[in-house]
């Protein structure tokens, strides 16, 4: 039983997919048809007719060049655990209380990010991501647009975003950040006067949780001043899809996969936001543990 | 109704416990109005509104389209005849007897919350919040909607179409103007019958009853969420007489009371609630952002017209700030570097955009610069006090980061329109305060349709306007934008490929549990 379960996990063949479709594929022609675990389709999109394994391209070139990259990020690797936890010296772990995770003064940290919008669904809303001026910050801008897609299905539309690229080790594994040493999310951006919604996705182990995103709100006030915005992790709310949850509880700290910036204010205009780096801050004066009841809500009504 | 076999049945197969006692209550109703009756009943209502007449017959044809239904027919006569919006609390409803038996007889002045009570007060239902940005007409589509809904509440035409009738009103409700209006969603569950659709017993909730039904309420609830309206006690009634306790509308409600009071007030920067549009919203906006100390608003320009804010009007507003520190940094900027005026950058108050123009100077070469001044300059007293009891000097809250490197920012203004004639006029006015700027090159870093190269994804160029010059600067000319020492001038961004499929899907990686499974499907795979 976990022998076929493994097997059924390693034997997809390309790393374009994501953990449902993996049983998919292996059990072929059997889900063929079936929606059951298939990821989102834009309403209006033709189904895909080539089934994922389809698109295996055995080339041994490729193969040997993929397992050398591979080899070297796993010695990297090694070397990072022996040197000591996240790959830092133990007293810097210990006694950190800052850390930069993001800063954009070059090209490659632009592409560990990803940018997306309404256009998934059909919407019009647009958005670019450059570097400011002189290579010192990155441009977040764009128009957002809520007129809705007309697909008879959709409701509301007019968001975009920006998410970071999920952090991937060797062999393509699942690499989560630690952030356990730290309380507070520390943002310098410049907004326009636009509410942000910052989310911290965790990639939980089961599917049905894999819309579970903790949500949080980033209000830019404008003007060209920077802005220092603290954002302590115990006021982050779960959220699933964009329903706020009944059951709260706080936000698993040492299994975080991607943080994300998304504009959905239902207002219809250009939007600008300029991020100068995303670090992380362990305030002590900061005690809370939780922002919000964790107790049952559902009292009879 | 239910055939007489199944009300013979024993209470306990289908209602719960205190489902018979809660139904009974939440039924009480006056018999149904004979068809005759119909249109004159509804005649005796307040205002001069004869809405009542020739509506036939008033029993439903059960067989029509919910366009044509009565319901349909009879809010499109209310709605044609103009009512009047509701200018005093307590309307009188049409005589006791008759119709109306889906309304309460008074409204429940003790359930409402300050906020519809105070609207009563005011006699203006819908405009006065404004959504985002400027307020339209004050109050009046909103109101007579309201009004509409009201009137046709105190005369239903019978029992058919209603559903219907409540989600395109429903679904007219924003472009009527009565979005931010809570009467207007009362008067809306007070269409609905009360009772008709609540479960009896735990069998029949289980099994989702009256879907559509239902789902007609949670919309409302949801379109309430959506405009940002408060439910209260009132609209739990309503919801409670319709739906019944434990259903999902109620569920909803009970959800949007316990969020919304938490999620509304986290703005650290809160705006008025009411943003009075033109000159004022845009003298918001500089206060805002002009946050140095001591910084003062001047108005250099009035607009003509009154809302000028557009490109093609007579003459712009133009609101200029400046703080004595910014002064005495201006005044001691040498002539042989240049200021910049950098804009238009975009400033949004809720829903009014507005363009603000940055006066910055020129950054200085840190070799150049002053050194920070020493903090033991003074041993007899401390120049900085910093009395924070839970930090103490062992944390370090520095990030290992170089900030940005900018100019400072000399000046702030907001204005109309970004063409070189109104920024001209500002520079003008700042000249009056600083005479140093008159013997300082300017130099225009204007986005706009011409100032970016066009390869590369489009710049922010929202601000419509013809491109200020590239040089402007009365007494000498100063050095050319793109050679400026220590600037190397917009870059180029390459736009990032678009992330398809979805929001919340990601490209995951491949779950392999062993390295050595890994190796071998690196040459079985190809492409991973």
């Amino acid at each position: 039983m976990a022998l076929a379960v493994m097997l059924l996990n390693g034997a997809s063949f390309h790393g374009g997919c994501c953990r449902p479709k993996v049983l998919l594929s292996s059990l072929g022609p059997l889900l063929s048809n079936s929606k059951l675990y298939s990821s989102y389709r834009r309403p209006g999109a033709e189904p895909e007719k080539k089934l994922s394994w389809q698109n295996a391209d055995f080339s041994f070139k490729k193969a040997i060049d993929h397992l050398k990259t591979q080899l070297s990020l796993l010695k990297k690797e090694t070397q990072d655990y022996l040197k000591g936890p996240g790959g830092h010296a133990l007293s810097q772990h210990l006694l950190e209380q800052t850390r930069v995770l993001w800063q954009f003064r070059s090209q490659e940290d632009l592409n560990k990010w990803v940018i997306s919008s309404d256009v998934e669904i059909g919407g019009k809303s647009k958005v670019y991501i450059k570097l400011g001026r002189n290579n010192q910050a990155a441009l977040l801008y764009g128009t957002l647009n809520t007129e809705v897609p007309r697909d008879g299905e959709t409701q509301y539309s007019g968001y975009c975003s920006m998410r970071s690229r999920p952090a991937v080790g060797s062999f393509n594994r699942k690499k989560y950040y630690d952030w356990s040493n730290f309380n507070s999310l520390y943002l310098r951006v410049r907004g326009d006067g636009r509410p942000w919604m910052v989310n911290i996705y965790t990639d939980p182990y089961f599917s049905h949780q894999k819309d579970d995103l903790y949500t949080y709100f980033m209000f830019t006030r404008g003007g060209p001043y920077w802005e220092e915005i603290q954002i302590p992790f115990s006021k982050f709310f779960l959220s699933s899809r964009g329903r706020v949850q009944d059951n709260q509880h706080p936000v698993w700290l040492d299994k975080i996969r991607t943080l994300g910036f998304t504009i959905g204010d239902k207002v219809d205009g250009p939007f600008q936001l300029e991020i100068d780096f995303i670090g992380l801050l362990n305030d002590r004066a900061h005690k809370e543990k939780f922002a919000y009841e964790a107790y049952d809500k559902n009292t009879p009504v | 109704m239910r055939p007489g076999w199944l009300r013979a049945l024993p209470r306990r197969l289908w209602g719960g416990p205190a489902a018979p006692q809660l139904c009974r209550s939440l039924c009480q109703r006056p018999a149904r109005v004979p068809p005759a009756e119909g249109g004159t009943s509804g005649g005796d209502t307040s205002g001069g509104d004869t809405s009542g007449g020739d509506t036939s017959g008033g029993g439903t044809s059960g067989g029509d389209t919910p366009r044509t239904s009565e319901w349909h027919r009879r809010f499109h006569k209310i709605w044609e005849n103009d009512p009047q919006p509701r200018g005093h609390p307590q309307s009188p409803v049409g005589g006791g007897a008759t119709s109306g038996g889906a309304t309460p007889k008074a409204p429940l002045r003790h359930l409402r919350s300050y906020r519809s009570r105070r609207e009563d007060a005011h006699g203006d239902a819908a405009g006065d919040r404004d959504a985002h940005g400027d307020p339209g007409d004050p109050g009046d589509p909103g109101a007579a909607f309201t009004a509409a809904l009201e009137e046709l509440a105190r005369s239903p035409p019978g029992r058919g179409g209603r559903l219907a009738l409540v989600e395109a009103a429903l679904a007219a409700l924003p472009a009527r103007g009565a979005g931010r209006s809570l009467a207007a969603y009362k008067a809306l569950l007070r269409l609905l019958p009360r009772g008709a659709w609540v479960p009896r017993g735990a069998v029949q909730r289980l099994l989702f009853p009256f879907p559509r039904q239902q789902e007609c309420g949670l919309r409302l609830l949801e379109c309430m969420e959506r405009h940002g309206v408060m439910p209260d006690a009132e609209t739990r009634f309503l919801l409670l007489g319709v739906f019944g306790p434990r259903s999902r509308p109620l569920r909803k409600l009970q959800r949007m009371q316990f969020w919304l009071p938490r999620l509304r007030h986290l703005d650290p920067h809160p705006l008025p609630p009411r943003l009075r549009p033109g000159l004022a919203a845009a003298r918001l906006g500089l206060q805002r952002i002009a946050t140095e100390p001591g910084a003062t608003v001047t108005l250099v320009q009035r607009p003509v017209p009154e809302s000028g804010d557009d490109e093609g009007s007579v003459q712009p507003y133009i609101l200029s700030s400046q703080s004595p520190e910014q002064r005495e940094l201006l005044a001691r900027h040498g002539p042989t570097r240049p200021v910049f005026v950098e804009g238009p950058f975009p400033l949004w108050l809720r829903g009014t955009l507005l363009k603000y123009f940055v006066l910055r100077g020129d950054p200085l070469p840190p070799h150049l610069r002053d050194p920070p001044p020493d903090p033991e300059r003074s041993f007899y007293f401390p120049l900085r006090l910093e009395l924070e009891l839970e930090r103490g000097p062992w944390d370090d809250e520095d990030f290992q980061v170089d900030r940005v490197e900018e100019g400072p920012v000399l000046a702030l203004c907001v204005a109309g329109a970004g063409d070189r004639r109104t920024l001209g006029r500002w520079l003008a006015a700042l000249q009056r305060h600083n005479p140093a700027l008159g013997r300082v090159p300017v130099l225009f870093r204007l986005t706009g349709s011409g100032a970016e190269p066009p390869e590369g994804p489009p710049p922010p160029g929202w601000a419509r306007g013809p491109p200020g010059p590239r040089r402007w600067s009365p007494p000498r000319m100063g050095v050319s934008p793109r050679g400026a020492p220590g600037n190397k001038g917009w870059t180029d961004g390459v736009r990032v490929p678009l992330f398809f499929g979805g929001v919340l899907v990601f490209l995951g990686g491949l779950q392999v549990f062993w390295v050595v499974f890994g190796v071998v499907s690196c040459f079985f795979g190809g492409v991973l």
